[in-house]
This record gives C-alpha cells, structure tokens and sequence, in this order.
C-alpha cells in the first residue's frame, strides 16, 4: 500500500491566505510515500511545508509559481502505475478531456494528473485516468465558480489504485472514492 | 483590625526608619505575608505610603510586585472582581505609578516602561471589558515616552510587552484596533521593532482567522503596520535581509485575504483603502501585494455579476465596471515597475472577469494591454512561450466578443504564435490556435476551415523543423511534433469538422511512418510510443463502434 498525495493550485499568498485547519490537521508528516503536486503553490514557504510532509516531492510548475525551475511536465513510478504531472494550463482548451488524453499518451503514462481548473475531476478513459485534485485552497479560478477546497490521496497497491478525494463543503470534510484497476497487459514499446 | 492598626503601625514603623535597604525589604514582606484581599482593602493607605519612603528605594519594584500579586489573585477568582471594582483599584494604582514616576524623574526609561507592564496586566486581568482603561496606561506610557531619545534594547523588550499583552487577551485583533493610543506607542519603537511588532499583529489575525470588516478598521490597520507597508526612513534599502523582505511582505499579502465584508459597499471601500494603502509601497513590495488586492476585488466582481445595478438613492452603487476602471489602474501601477509578466496575467484575469460580465470593451481593453505587455515586455523566449499560451487559452474561452473584436485577436495571438523563436514552440502554439476557431459550445464558433489552416500551418512548421534537424544532424528528428499534430486533427475529425476526412488522418498516418522509416528501414512504427499510443487509440475507437467506430472504419493502422 503506497499513499500518494495529489494537490495543487494553492495559490498561497495571492488568491488564499493559507490551506484550510481541517485540511491542515489532517494532513501528518509521515503517513504519505509521495506527493505529487500540479503547481501554483506559490511562494516557496509553501514547498517547505510540503517538504516537511514527505521528502519525496514532485511539482511542476504553474504560470504564478515564484519558483521558475520547476519542470513543465515529470512523470515517475509508483508500483506497477506510471504517473504524469503537468499543472495544465499548457494544454488548450484548459480542462478539455481529449487535449489531456493526448498529452497522456505523449507522456505515455496510466495516470495524469493536472489542475489549473480548480475542479476536482476523476476521468477514465481508453488511455488510463485523468485526475485533476483542484484547488487544496478553494482559490479564486476564472473557470470554476464556487470552488470547494478539495485533494486526492492516491493507494497504489499491486495493479489497483483507489482515488480518496477529500472536499471541503461547507466547513465539512467529505470523502469520496473511486476505484481504478490497469489491466496487466502492459503496452510496451521496443 | 489589620486595616486600622496594624498596617498604620507598621508603616510608620517603615517609614521611620529611614534606611533604604531595611524599608525595601520590609515593604517586600508586607506584600507578600499579608492575604491579597488584605491589600485590595488598603490599597490606598498602602499607597500612600510609598512617597514617603527613602528617594533611593526602587519603588517601581515594589508597586510592581503588588500588581503582579492582585493580577494573580484577580485570575484566580472570578468572585474577587467585583471588590477591585469597589475599591476603585485600577484608578488607585494608575495614580500611585504616576506619582512614582514623576517623583524619580531620572528613572531610566526601562523602568517606567516596566511598571506599566505590570499595570496593565493587571487591568487585562481584572477590567478585561474597560478598553478606557487598557487606553489610559498605553497613553500615560506614550507619555512618558515623548521626548525620549531612542529606546535600548531592554526598553524596546518592554514595549514590545506592553504592546503584546492587548493582542494575547483579546484574540480579536479588532478590540486591539480600538485602543486610539496603541498606534502612538508604535511609533516609538524603532524602524525594526515596529516591523517585528506589525508581524506579530499580522500574525494574530492570520492565526484567530479574524476578518477586519470595515473600511474603518482597515485604515486603523495599516496605521499600524505602516513600517511593513511603505519604508518608515529613506535609508532603509540596502539594509534589508531579502528572506525577511519576502517573509513580510507575503505576510501583508495573506493580510489582504482577511479584509472582508459580504455587503459589497463596504468592501469596495476596504479595497479602495487596501489600494491606497499599498501603492506606497514602492516598486519592490507592488509584485507581492498587488495580486492578493487584485483577486480579492475580482471575488466582489462575481459575487456582484448578475446582479442588476438598480440605483436607489443617490448613492452609486458599485458596479463590476467600476471595480474594473480600479483594477486597471492597480496592474498598471505594476507594469511601470518591471513586473510585464505577473502584470500580463492579472490582465488576462481581469479580462475573463469582464468576459462573465458581459462587458466587450473592457475585455477588449484588458486584453489589448496584455498584447502591448507581450509585445514590448516580454522578451525571454520561455517567458513568451508561457505567455502566448496564457493568451491563447483566456481568448479560446472568450464569448463576449464581436467578430470584428474577435478577429482581430485571433489574428495577434497567431500571428506571434508564428513568431516566437523555436521552431518546436511555433508549431505547438499554432496547433493552439486552431482551438480558437473551434468552440464546444452550444453557439460557439465552429470554423471548419480556418481550424484546418492552423493545423496545415502547424505541419509546414513541422516539416521546416525537420528539415533543420536533417541538415543539422544528418538525420531526421524527432517525430513528436507530427504525432501531436496527428492527435489534433484526429481530435477534430472526432469534434465533425468536416474540412478533416479520414483520409487526410491517413494520409498523415502514412506520413509519420514514412519519417520514422526514414534512415533506417529497420524502424519500425511501434519504436515511437507516443504514436504507438495514438494508433491504439485509432483501433480502440474503432472497436468501440457506434458513429465514432464508423467514422474510423476507413482508417488502416
């Protein structure tokens, strides 16, 4: 069982003054293998906390990141899944399901993640899945209206991975999941 | 009998001896044999007798020790409150400290500084709910502090109590805002101290998640915080730590995000107070402030959109327009200061907002500033890239524009797609284009043709990058850029454009393949997996049948 934390788009200090307490008290050093996140964080004070989470971070880098090294794209893997990360505002339309199946394939991975929307967003298609964990913050989007603060926690086990996404409504915590199995005929390319 | 005799006695006894030591001590004991209600009981004879004493004796020791005792009496039992009230205690010991520090008139500053402490944690304690009270020992501090050279460290510890104790009691920083003499015992401190203390503040209501409501307040605020907002001196510049730089600023940023009120009168003013306020802050604090003020005010724009301005009274009310005329002048204060790119982004914003509201000049407007940013700004290759993107996907989710506006656009954002150094980066931000001619939507632009024209345009740069990368290196590159192309018109054909047949997606299948047999006739087609990938697509497509599977059925992969 590997946990991997997806979030981003926290837009810290110019949309939200900071993650939500309960997201906060919730979220422990030490009980997470990985974090993934999809950019705008955006100040490096916020890579630090991550940081202080789990040393395994990887970011990639939003339009409003202070930090202009991040990479546009990474990819790695977890167990028997390959993941992808982009923040997403490279891939017009923003949002658009058959644009990002398209940098799926050019990154040739089972799982991307991106954000830029601020929704939240669990996708299934021919390729694998699409995530997009939305704003960890509830931050201000031209897209989105009303956003819920909301991330996802990723259990990789063997060939299945169950998708935790963790919405903050109305001062509630809510907890939903979905589950994804890759079937084991891997595609391999010579 | 304590009161009428045996304290009287004693006393006399203290006095008369006239030895400082011995009178120090004895004073001590008296404080500290004696029950706490003893001396709330005689508090004024007790005080009576401390200008009689030895000139030398440290009265400021004593008087603070007995505060510190009834402070601790009074936050033990909630039941002893009353009798310092009736005993008119707080207005006893304000007087005695008075006569105390004006008889010593050479006490060093520390020392004065320290019995108000003292004093007022007495009054948080006891008179918690009488603010006039808390303001009276601030404004004999600030008093006393007039006129005083600089403070030394110990002083500056002290003030910094004294100013700590008010933001600890009361965790609504707004109580604190209250107190008319807070800000002038600030203003004592120096530049350094101040900006510690303004954090603090800060910090308070970043950690009570206090939100300042009115206008009023926020003025107060700022007041307060002013050393982090403009620079206090002249001289300050080269001195500055550029980590606490940052840490001070971005706290001022996340500041912003507390100023809130649900009626959108008054948070209009707290912006316009907010914006004033922070563009005196220079060109180095703009980048980090700027951008909080900026979507703050674009969350009263939404929450205002849709609502009809009906105006009642003679009162304009606030309308998105009027917000947008603000935001305007804010993010050009921002490009003056060497900001093109973060400036070029709040545009963008702002024009998305407007787009919402329904409002084509100003989106135009905003979106002809982000194009001047671009032009004249915006010179490193990656940072146009990103830019031009940013430009491309804000204008595909336009609505609002005209065909005569839109066209226009349209045109800027290709012809500089075209344009940008990298032959790879052209041919990526013009396929982009071509979403720009087609919109999901219901009555969204679906231009056939001109979505074709891109994606040609894109191949011929392709092409052209291929053929630098043979001459360049003998070989042909990398075949990324077809595939991309490929997935876009296959996304087309898929969207029913019909300028796209499934022999145009053929003919470019054939195309690729061709280029990655190329050099070696040993390549096969599955070396490349992003291609790969796409023709599984293609076959799952067709597999799964239905319009979509037909649509495929002529495609040979």
């Amino acid at each position: 069982m590997v946990l991997v934390l997806a979030l981003g788009d926290l837009h810290i200090p110019h949309r939200a003054p900071d993650l939500p307490a309960k997201f906060k008290s919730m979220l422990v050093p030490g009980k997470i293998q990985h974090i993934i996140c999809t950019g705008n964080l955006c100040i490096k004070e916020v890579h630090d906390y991550l940081k202080t989470l789990c040393p395994d971070l990887h970011i990639t880098r939003g339009e409003y990141d202070e930090d202009t090294r991040y990479p546009e794209t990474k990819t790695l893997t977890i167990g028997q899944f390959k993941l992808g990360l982009c923040h997403g505002h490279q891939v017009i339309p923003w949002g658009d399901l058959d644009s990002l199946a398209m940098l799926q394939r050019q990154l040739d991975v089972d799982i991307l993640v991106t954000g830029h929307t601020h929704q939240f967003t669990a996708y299934k298609h021919e390729g694998g899945v699409v995530i997009n964990p939305g704003s960890a913050t509830g931050a201000y989007s031209s897209i989105t209206y009303d956003v819920n603060p909301s991330f996802v926690l990723m259990d990789i086990d063997g060939l299945r991975v169950v998708v935790y996404v963790y919405e903050l409504i109305d001062g509630e915590v809510k907890v939903d999941k979905i589950d994804f199995k890759k079937t084991a005929s891997t595609h391999t390319a010579h | 009998m304590y009161k009428d005799t045996v304290l009287p006695s004693v006393l006399e006894q203290v006095v008369n001896c006239k030895d400082e030591l011995a009178q120090f001590y004895l004073m001590e004991c008296i404080i500290q044999v004696f029950p706490d209600e003893y001396h709330l009981q005689t508090l004024e004879t007790l005080l009576g007798a401390y200008p009689q004493l030895q000139s030398t004796v440290d009265i400021k020791t004593i008087l603070s020790q007995l505060m510190d005792r009834l402070s601790n009496y009074a936050a033990s039992n909630a039941e002893v409150l009353p009798e310092f009230l009736q005993v008119e205690a707080f207005t006893k010991l304000s007087t005695a400290i008075g006569r105390v520090i004006e008889a010593q008139a050479d006490i060093p500053i520390v020392g004065a500084i320290s019995l108000h402490v003292s004093l007022l944690t007495f009054t948080l304690r006891v008179h918690p709910d009488r603010l006039d009270y808390v303001d009276q020992v601030l404004g004999s501090c600030v008093k006393k502090l007039s006129g005083k050279p600089k403070l030394d460290n110990r002083a500056t510890k002290q003030v910094v109590a004294l100013l700590s104790a008010p933001l600890d009691k009361y965790n609504d920083i707004v109580t604190a805002l209250r107190l008319s003499n807070y800000p002038r015992v600030m203003d004592h401190l120096d530049n350094q101290t101040n900006k510690v203390m303004a954090m603090l503040i800060i910090q308070s209501i970043m950690k009570n998640n206090t939100l300042i409501s009115t206008a009023d307040k926020v003025e107060v605020l700022f007041e307060l915080i002013k050393g982090l907002i403009t620079d206090l001196d002249a001289t300050t510049v080269d001195e500055v730590d550029e980590e606490d730089f940052s840490e001070e600023q971005n706290s001022v940023a996340r500041l912003i995000h507390m100023l809130h009120n649900n009626d959108p009168e008054e948070m209009f003013k707290i912006i316009c107070s907010v914006k004033k306020h922070i563009m005196r802050g220079g060109p180095r604090r703009l980048p980090f402030t700027v951008p909080s003020l900026i979507f703050s005010a674009l969350r009263l724009v939404r929450q205002l959109q849709g609502q009809d301005g009906d105006v009642v009274g003679e009162e304009v009310p606030t309308t998105p327009k009027k917000i947008f005329q603000l935001l305007n002048e804010i993010i050009e204060a921002l490009s003056s200061v060497s900001s093109p790119e973060l400036a070029l982004r709040l545009y963008l914003q702002c024009a998305e907002a407007a787009n919402d509201c329904d409002l084509e000049p100003v989106a135009y407007e905003f979106f002809t500033e982000a194009f001047v940013l671009y032009e004249e700004e915006i010179a490193d290759s990656k940072a146009q890239v990103t830019a031009i993107h940013l430009i491309i996907g804000t204008l595909q989710r336009m609505n609002v524009f005209g065909v005569e506006n839109r066209d226009t656009l349209t045109h800027k954002a290709t012809g500089y797609s075209a344009k940008l150094l990298k032959k790879p980066d052209q041919c990526r931000a013009v396929y982009a284009c071509s979403h720009l001619f087609w919109v999901d939507d219901q009555d969204g632009i679906k231009d056939g043709e001109r979505v074709l024209l891109c994606l040609k345009r894109a191949l011929r740069i392709a092409n052209a990058a291929q053929q630098m990368a043979n001459v360049a290196r003998g070989s042909s590159g990398p075949v990324t850029l077809f595939v991309e192309i490929l997935n876009k018109y296959i996304y087309y054909f898929e969207k029913g454009n019909p300028q796209i047949t499934s022999a145009t997606i053929q003919g470019l299948i054939e195309l690729i393949t061709t280029e990655i047999q190329g050099d070696s006739t040993s390549a096969l087609p599955t070396s490349d997996p992003f291609f790969t990938s796409t023709l599984r697509y293609i076959q799952f497509q067709k597999q799964k049948g239905g319009i979509l599977g037909e649509k495929y059925e002529s495609i040979k992969v």
